[in-house]
C-alpha cells in the first residue's frame, strides 16, 4: 500500500469508527475522502442530533445571547450603528447577511425633520400673545396637532410635542427651555434637537408654522377634511 | 445665572405625574417583541435539519456537533426572527459550508469540492438533507459497490467485508479505495458533463 492508501485507509477507519479523521494531508484524495464521509453519512440511524447536544448547545447560546445585545433591548443601541455605517451596510450585504439590517435602515423613523406641511390646512389660533412672552411654554391641541409655542430669540415658535420616540405627549420644562419626555429620561431643546445624555438617537421635532394675528398666536394645521 | 428676559413667570415644575424617573427601564424599538425568546424557537426549529445537512458532509458526530455549535454560535447573533424560515435556512447552510471548509482546510490542506456545493444547488432545499447516495453507487462496477455498501452502510469490518465478498482481506482493503477513488472521479465528471 502506498501512503495514499493508508491515510485513505486511515479516514475511513475513523468515519466507520464514528471518530473525528485525523489530521492529514489529503492531497489528490479529497474528493474521495468526501465521497466517504456522504457514504458513511447514509447509514440508517446515524444523522439525527442527540438530545444531550441539542440541550448543551441551546446552554452555549443562551449564554452567548446574554452577552450579545442584539438579541435583547438594544435595538435603539444598533440602530445608531447601523445608520452610521452604511459601508458596513453595504458589505455585509455582498456577503449574503443583510436582509433584516437593511429592513432596519429602511424602517428607520424620519417623522421627526422639517416643517409639519399639511396636504390641507388651516391656520388655528392656539394662545394669547402675552401667553407666550420669553420663558414660558404655552402647549396646545389644535387641528390633530399637539404642539408648544414659545418666544425664542425674539420669534414666535412652535413644535410638534409628541416625542420621536414611542410617541410620549412632552411636558414643557419652561425653567430648563425643553420639552421632557414622559416616557423616559430624555428631553428636546426649544429648536427641536433632542438634548445630549441619553443612550439615544432621536429624530429632531417637527416645527410647525406660526403667526399672529390680532393679538393672537395662530400655527399651521390639518384642516378638516369634511 | 438669571434666567433670560425679565418677563418671566416664576419657574413652574411639570405636575408631578410627569416626573421622570431615574432608572428608567431600557428601550425598545417600536413595535419590537420582546426577542429573549426568538433566537430559541430559531434554534429548536433548525437545529436537527441543519445537524443532519453537516452530518452529511462529516460522516462522523464528534465534527458534525462541533460544526453545527460553531454555525449556531456564528450566525444567530445575525439574524432575527422576522426573517423567513427560508432565509434562515440558507443563512444557517452559507455558514455551515463555510466552518466545513475551514475544517477541511485545516485538516486536510486542500479545498472542498466545488461539485458537491453545485450538486447541492441544483436539489429543492428540503431534500438537500436526505442522504441519498444512490447516484454514487450506481455509478459503479458491482464489485465496487458491494464494498462501499458493506463498508459504510452497514459498517461491517474489513474481515467482515472480505467474508461476505469472498475476497482475501487485502482484496477487500484495495478494493474499498479503488471504489471511492472510482465514485469522486465520476461525481467530479457528472458536474463537468
Amino acid at each position: 500500500m502506498s501512503k495514499a492508501d493508508r491515510r485513505l485507509t486511515r479516514f475511513v477507519e475513523a468515519l466507520i469508527a464514528n471518530r473525528r479523521p485525523p489530521r492529514s494531508p489529503a492531497d489528490d484524495d479529497s474528493s474521495a475522502m468526501q465521497v466517504a464521509a456522504r457514504l458513511r453519512a447514509a447509514h440508517p440511524g446515524g444523522s439525527t442530533p442527540s438530545p444531550a447536544f441539542v440541550d448543551k448547545l441551546a446552554r452555549q447560546l443562551r449564554e452567548a445571547a446574554d452577552h450579545e445585545p442584539t438579541w435583547t433591548e438594544a435595538g435603539i443601541r444598533r440602530r445608531r450603528f447601523l445608520v452610521g455605517g452604511l459601508a458596513t451596510i453595504a458589505a455585509s450585504v455582498a456577503a449574503g447577511v443583510g436582509v433584516e439590517r437593511i429592513r432596519e435602515v429602511l424602517t428607520d423613523p424620519t417623522s421627526g425633520s422639517g416643517t409639519i406641511q399639511p396636504y390641507k390646512s388651516t391656520w388655528a389660533a392656539v394662545a394669547l400673545l402675552d401667553e407666550v412672552t420669553t420663558g414660558k411654554i404655552k402647549s396646545f391641541s389644535a387641528g390633530g396637532v399637539q404642539g408648544v409655542v414659545f418666544t425664542l430669540k425674539g420669534e414666535i415658535r412652535a413644535l410638534s410635542a409628541v416625542c420621536t420616540h414611542q410617541g410620549c405627549t412632552l411636558v414643557p420644562q419652561p425653567d430648563k427651555s425643553s420639552l421632557a419626555c414622559p416616557c423616559h429620561p430624555m428631553s428636546f431643546n426649544l429648536n427641536g434637537d433632542p438634548n445630549p445624555g441619553g443612550d439615544y438617537r432621536l429624530n429632531p421635532l417637527p416645527a410647525i408654522q406660526t403667526r399672529v394675528n390680532a393679538g393672537h398666536v395662530e400655527v399651521l394645521v390639518p384642516a378638516h377634511w369634511d | 445665572m438669571p434666567p433670560k428676559g425679565n418677563c418671566v413667570t416664576p419657574a413652574r415644575r411639570p405636575s408631578s405625574n410627569v416626573a421622570v424617573p431615574e432608572t428608567s427601564p431600557p428601550l425598545r424599538v417600536v413595535g419590537a417583541p420582546d426577542r429573549r425568546n426568538d433566537w430559541e424557537s430559531v434554534y429548536q426549529e433548525h437545529v436537527a435539519p441543519l445537524y443532519r445537512f453537516v452530518y452529511s458532509r462529516t460522516g462522523n458526530t464528534p465534527d458534525a456537533e462541533d460544526v453545527t455549535s460553531t454555525t449556531f454560535l456564528r450566525a444567530l447573533p445575525r439574524l432575527r426572527s422576522d426573517v423567513s424560515p427560508g432565509e434562515i435556512q440558507a443563512y444557517l447552510r452559507t455558514t455551515a459550508r463555510s466552518v466545513l471548509a475551514d475544517v477541511w482546510r485545516q485538516r486536510h490542506g486542500t479545498v472542498l469540492m466545488e461539485f458537491d456545493d453545485q450538486r447541492d444547488s441544483a436539489q429543492p432545499a428540503e431534500q438537500q438533507d436526505e442522504v441519498d447516495v444512490s447516484p454514487i453507487l450506481d455509478s459503479l462496477p458491482a464489485n465496487y459497490r458491494s464494498v462501499l455498501e458493506f463498508r459504510f452502510l452497514r459498517g461491517y469490518s474489513i474481515r467482515e467485508t472480505a467474508a461476505a465478498m469472498g475476497v482475501s482481506i487485502a482484496n477487500a482493503k484495495v478494493l474499498q479505495l479503488r471504489a471511492l477513488r472510482r465514485a469522486a472521479a465520476s461525481g467530479a465528471r457528472d458536474v463537468q458533463s
